[in-house]
């Protein structure tokens, strides 16, 4: 699936990877590729600005570690970052229901 | 290879310098940590490389996702020093600009100066309480002059109307703190304007 299948959908993605726990851009970028089976094809460069996008709206903190001699910024989901992942899961199953439904009849 | 891809995606970027290292960094990490993956996976430095800007997506791309962030945060900064500059220099002319009428010209004119200031107050409000997101940066930055313009004119007109017997004795004080805060919300506000122009010259 290519980036414009997922529009809209990519913060959901950013916020179900981080329901594991803290990560990195690079290990969030890796979950995502690991959990779509290497589906998902994603220019994955666009994932540091929107944990950016996410960090302003509340939905996950960030904090700069170091770590073996790097310096990495690590990400957390918020409770409002769990609830705004519960809408996007609500969002995504409805427009399924509906995509099915009007593919069903055609 | 890398440095030319980080290069590429730096370039356009405009907007607080702490940001934007901040993403450039993470994007640098990320970034060498891919090449690292392809060059474990066999392939040479090179071709890991390209690989990993091919995985990334086009610098332009990139760039255009991280430029909205930046003005993001620059409407943010702007919008502050709105909300604080603003009421303080309202504020500070209340209660220092002298007591007794004025008479309807001065007063009008005043009246004006106030107008320009609540609409780039209100804005800047909306802004930080996230009802207003797109197009805030040259929202602010252009409210944000229009006070200041108005605010010049409208002192100006009040200097030539005012009767020399009404200046007053605080005017050396509120000139300064107005000079003062008229720098800084111009200099914010257009900073706010040339990282919007930035977004909109890249489409």
């Amino acid at each position: 699936m290519d980036a414009d299948g997922i529009h809209g959908q990519l913060d959901t993605l950013i916020l179900a990877t981080l329901l594991r726990g803290e990560a990195h851009g690079y290990a969030i970028i890796g979950a995502l590729r690991e959990r779509s089976g290497e589906r998902l094809d994603l220019p994955s460069g666009t994932v540091y600005p929107a944990l950016r996008r996410l960090e302003r709206a509340g939905h996950v903190t960030g904090s700069w570690t170091q770590a073996g001699g790097r310096r990495r910024r690590v990400y957390e989901i918020t409770d409002e970052g769990r609830r705004a992942l519960e809408k996007g899961r609500e969002n995504w199953l409805t427009l399924r229901q509906v995509m099915t439904a009007v593919l069903d009849q055609s | 290879m890398s440095g030319d891809y980080l290069t590429a995606v730096a370039a356009p970027l405009r907007g607080p310098r702490r940001l934007r290292e901040g993403m450039l960094a993470e994007l640098a990490d990320g970034f060498e940590e891919a090449v690292a993956d392809n060059v474990a996976h066999g392939l040479s430095p090179e071709l890991a490389a390209e690989r990993a800007s091919a995985e990334f997506g086009s610098p332009g791309v990139v760039a255009a996702a991280m430029q909205r962030e930046l003005e993001a945060a620059q409407a943010r900064r702007t919008a502050w020093t709105l909300v604080v500059a603003l009421p303080a220099m309202t504020i500070l002319w209340d209660l220092l600009g002298g007591r007794g009428d004025p008479g309807l010209a001065v007063t009008l004119f005043a009246r004006l100066t106030d107008a320009a200031s609540v609409a780039a107050f209100t804005t800047a409000a909306l802004v930080l309480t996230g009802r207003l997101d797109r197009r805030a940066a040259p929202a602010c930055g252009a409210l944000g002059l229009l006070a200041v313009g108005v605010a010049l004119a409208c002192s100006a007109a009040i200097a030539l109307i005012a009767e020399p017997s009404r200046v007053p004795s605080a005017l050396p004080l509120l000139a300064l703190a107005s000079l003062i805060g008229t720098v800084w919300v111009s200099a914010s506000a257009l900073r706010s304007l040339r990282v919007a122009a930035v977004r909109a010259e890249a489409g």
